[in-house]
């Protein structure tokens, strides 16, 4: 009998405490203010603690990784060496016609990357196991907010989807249900790329048809010019659109494969992100759209 | 009683600090373990299927601050986890050198299941793939790796000479 309503007890109390955490799942799932401010107010408290720990580890990281990545590290020397005398190359290059592209920018009064100011954070921690986001020490009382773009060296990074007043969650270009509107680097052809669960790259799903010959660009052949096709290398860049979420002309990912089964309409372009979403250290959020005087 | 309470906080805090903070640089085919989770079967191992739920509920509401999935997903996970646990041990396990990477283990796989399964149908993007399956594995395996030491943690934890059996 006392066995019983022991039981009885457990099983209550285990039923109340599932029934309270569907109860929460809801309110959260739907946008609540309360659970907000409890989830935000949690953060910051811990925050002084989890940058501390960040503080003492990263040292320790960075020793064993030099330790056990030597070799490889020699390698993305070299590699990074041959890469920047290219971008050098292609930078003087472009040069040439950057100052005619700003001229009419400025008549036209678009935005640009460069408009945005930006503040530089550093990542304190990750997500779990079924999420692509990483938090960075910054928030609202360092003029972090929702909605604002999120880059590193290489191009973009993310958007910020959560902030409170120490921290801020940057939800990453690869998180599954993540678009970013771009356009290719040579045709200029517009997409949308669409990330999925447990994918590192990104699929480009075209939003434009290409003007000239009224279809889908085909993947270049040998002879064929570059502005008339999609490459292996191509970069995409966000795209300028009034009021975008991105500032137009950030670099986002590289086309690294190109296939078309037989049968499908349109070929799958994958994407590789030009940053290296997984070893991330510092980033800078961008003031987009700038904050008018 | 209240310095065993304490102690459970502190092992909350320092595993969900831990788990948020250095295992990011730990990933093992992209998954983390979910210390909060090992904690609790360890919980549920010593302390029975109450204590168990008990515990999870409050160490997943925990961990749920920190990620962008719906807060209270973990708790649920967390919470059956460590029932499930509780009864099992209470029915079947008995006192074994080992037992606390088995546990981890099974605890990771159902608790895994259950937080795929729940946030699937609450709507998160991309949980019902074979990639979910992946990590829920990995990361299984990764508690199984962790679970001594977390083990020895809440041992110490929830130790109280002066006390009988029970988690009240």
């Amino acid at each position: 009998m006392v066995v019983y309503q022991r039981e009885t007890r457990h099983r209550s109390v285990v039923l109340i405490l599932a029934f309270v955490s569907l109860v929460i799942v809801t309110l959260d799932t739907n946008g609540n203010g309360l659970i907000e401010s409890v989830r935000n107010a949690t953060r910051d408290a811990l925050a002084p603690i989890r940058n501390g720990v960040e503080d003492v580890f990263e040292p320790i990281r960075d020793a064993a990784s030099g330790v056990t990545d030597y070799g490889s590290l020699k390698e993305e020397n070299a590699a990074l060496k041959r890469k920047l005398a290219n971008a050098r190359g292609k930078l003087n290059r472009e040069n040439a016609v950057g100052s005619k592209v700003s001229e009419l920018e400025r008549l036209l009064d678009l935005p640009t990357a460069e408009d945005a100011t930006g503040i530089a954070a550093r990542i304190v921690s990750s997500s779990g196991n079924f999420e692509r986001t990483v938090e960075i020490n910054k928030g609202t009382g360092d003029g972090v907010f929702v909605g604002q773009p999120v880059v590193a060296g290489d191009g973009l990074v993310g958007k910020v989807t959560r902030s409170s007043r120490t921290v801020a969650t940057v939800t990453l270009i690869d998180s599954p249900g993540f678009g970013v509107g771009v356009r290719l680097e040579n045709t200029g052809v517009h997409g949308l790329t669409e990330s999925h669960s447990g994918e590192r790259n990104i699929l480009l799903k075209f939003t434009q048809i290409f003007a000239p010959t009224g279809r889908q660009l085909p993947k270049c052949s040998e002879r064929a010019s570059p502005d008339t096709c999609i490459s292996i290398g191509e970069l995409v860049f966000t795209e300028p659109t009034a009021r975008g979420a991105f500032p137009p002309d950030i670099a986002v990912a590289q086309v690294s494969r190109i296939t078309q089964a037989t049968g499908d309409l349109e070929p799958t372009i994958v994407l590789t992100p030009l940053v290296n979403l997984d070893d991330l250290t510092y980033v800078k959020v961008l003031r987009w759209p700038e904050p008018k005087a | 009683m209240l310095i065993r309470r304490l102690r459970l906080v502190l092992v909350v805090v320092t595993l969900v600090v831990i788990e948020t903070t250095v295992f990011r640089h730990l990933t093992i085919f992209d998954a983390l373990p979910s210390l909060c989770l090992v904690a609790t079967a360890a919980v549920a191992y010593e302390e029975g299927p109450q204590a168990g739920a008990i515990f999870g509920f409050l160490s997943g509401l925990a961990i749920d601050m920190f990620l962008s999935t719906p807060l209270g997903l973990s708790a649920l996970a967390y919470l059956l986890t460590g029932f499930g646990l509780g009864v099992f041990q209470g029915g079947v396990v008995r006192e074994t050198r080992g037992i606390a990477p088995v546990l981890a283990a099974a605890g990771g796989l159902v608790g895994g299941a259950i937080f795929v399964l729940v946030g699937g149908i609450a709507g998160e993007d991309g949980f019902f793939t074979l990639t979910s399956v992946k990590i829920v594995v990995v990361a299984a395996a990764y508690d199984a790796l962790v679970a001594p030491l977390v083990f020895w943690f809440v041992h110490w934890a929830n130790h109280d000479p002066d006390r009988t059996r029970g988690w009240r």
